[in-house]
């Protein structure tokens, strides 16, 4: 019973995972695996490593091997598995094709503590893998929100200038263009500036989740995401997809009450 | 005496806090520290760093911050140029959420740029708390390479 708590866990943060990174499959496989070696990038100055095509095609699609991992789930397939996904979203997060996408950043935390799930549980007792296995969730949560909340604090975004123009003036899509054709510049502004200032705050609270109790944390961290999601773009699924899941497969851990996690 | 296991879990539950907290603690000095600011800044602006320091760079999550604008145009882009409002016709532009510098890619017209052999210049500027930095990038077509070059 136990170990197959530590199982699920590690399938729903996997899959989680999986599914924010491949769920813009439609761009990256067209980027990455045709116009990046019809059209090589060559930027002055960087490692030509971080250029080369072959390695993020390789290192996109790697974390496909990890399906087996999650249908024969052992110690070892899981540990390898996550190595995998770790070393993947690195090589991911400093390739020049694909080093602005916080897909990759996220994966990369994530994978981090699914690598030390799949290390400590075969040898750690329950009362230990559950207090860190949730803290670190915690802590993986707020370090991304914590690094997003601290870069808004500028004139630019407390005052509403980004959000402006990046979002009500930048964007073509619902609901946007309703919200010019109905407002006047004014209060289009004055309207970037309180979603902006909530923003940060949502950001902050996030940030906080490691002072939080869990259950408290994964309520307000679920529910913050979702609603980062519905007002921003199915886009940031890529990004929060793994987050979600992590503190999902955290959350399932915690259900194991007083069974022994260990692994049979 | 402590268990090899045991202390195999100590060590790696200790590493995993002591890099989430090491990443923390720079975002926690990042709104006052013009080192860590311009450190931030070269990765939105693709300033090339040594390996080990741009992985760390990259690593640090600091998506969605900071403030990008980004220029482009068939023709060079001087300070006055992008500085007019409004803009020349012939002068596109954008604010940008993060990493501005991901434009010099032209992900979506790559292969006809390429093909065409056009050059293009490009200007990204970003701001935090007072500091600002601006490049300007040329970008053009050779053989089957998208040649991407700060701009002197």
């Amino acid at each position: 019973m136990s170990a197959l708590r530590v199982t699920l866990a590690f399938r729903v943060v996997a899959a989680g995972w999986l599914l924010g990174w491949f769920c813009k499959a439609g761009y990256y496989a067209r980027a990455l695996l045709w116009d990046d070696f019809a059209a090589r990038l060559d930027v002055a100055g960087f490692s030509p490593l971080v250029q080369y095509p072959l390695l993020i095609a390789v290192a996109w699609l790697a974390p496909l091997a990890v399906v087996p991992a999650l249908v024969w789930p052992r110690p070892r397939a899981q540990q390898a598995a996550a190595a995998l996904m770790l070393v993947a979203s690195l090589v991911a997060c400093i390739h020049l094709e694909t080093f602005n996408d916080a897909t990759f950043v996220t994966s990369f935390w994530v994978a981090l503590w699914l690598l030390w799930l799949a290390v400590v549980t075969p040898s750690a007792d329950e009362a230990t893998t559950l207090a860190h296995a949730r803290r670190l969730a915690q802590c993986v949560v707020g370090l991304v929100f914590f690094g997003a909340a601290m870069g808004k604090l500028t004139p630019e975004h407390i005052d509403g200038d980004v959000l402006l123009h990046v979002y009500l003036l930048g964007k073509d899509r619902f609901p946007y263009p309703e919200l010019r054709a109905a407002l006047s510049p004014e209060r289009l502004a004055s309207l970037a500036r309180l979603l902006s200032r909530a923003v940060i705050v949502g950001e902050l609270l996030l940030a906080a989740s490691p002072l939080m109790p869990f259950r408290v944390a994964a309520l307000v961290g679920a529910g913050m995401m979702t609603l980062m999601i519905a007002g921003s773009s199915l886009y940031l699924v890529s990004v929060l997809a793994c987050l979600l899941a992590l503190l999902g497969g955290a959350a399932l851990l915690s259900a194991a009450g007083g069974t022994r996690l260990r692994r049979t | 005496m402590v268990p090899r296991d045991i202390r195999r879990v100590r060590v790696a539950t200790m590493l995993v806090y002591a890099i989430v907290g090491a990443f923390a603690l720079a975002s926690l000095a990042l709104p006052w520290s013009r080192a860590l600011q311009r450190e931030a800044m070269a990765a939105h602006q693709l300033e090339p760093r040594a390996l080990p320091r741009w992985v760390a760079l990259q690593l640090w999550p600091k998506m969605y911050g900071f403030a990008h604008r980004v220029y482009v145009s068939e023709r060079p882009l001087s300070p006055a140029v992008i500085a007019a409002e409004p803009l020349p016709a012939d002068v596109e532009s954008a604010w940008v959420n993060h990493y501005p510098a991901r434009y010099v890619r032209f992900d979506t017209r790559r292969r006809e740029l390429v093909a065409a052999g056009t050059e293009l210049h490009v200007v990204v500027r970003s701001r935090y708390r007072g500091l600002e930095a601006s490049t300007a990038y040329t970008v053009h077509g050779a053989g089957r390479r998208l040649v991407v070059e700060r701009a002197r």
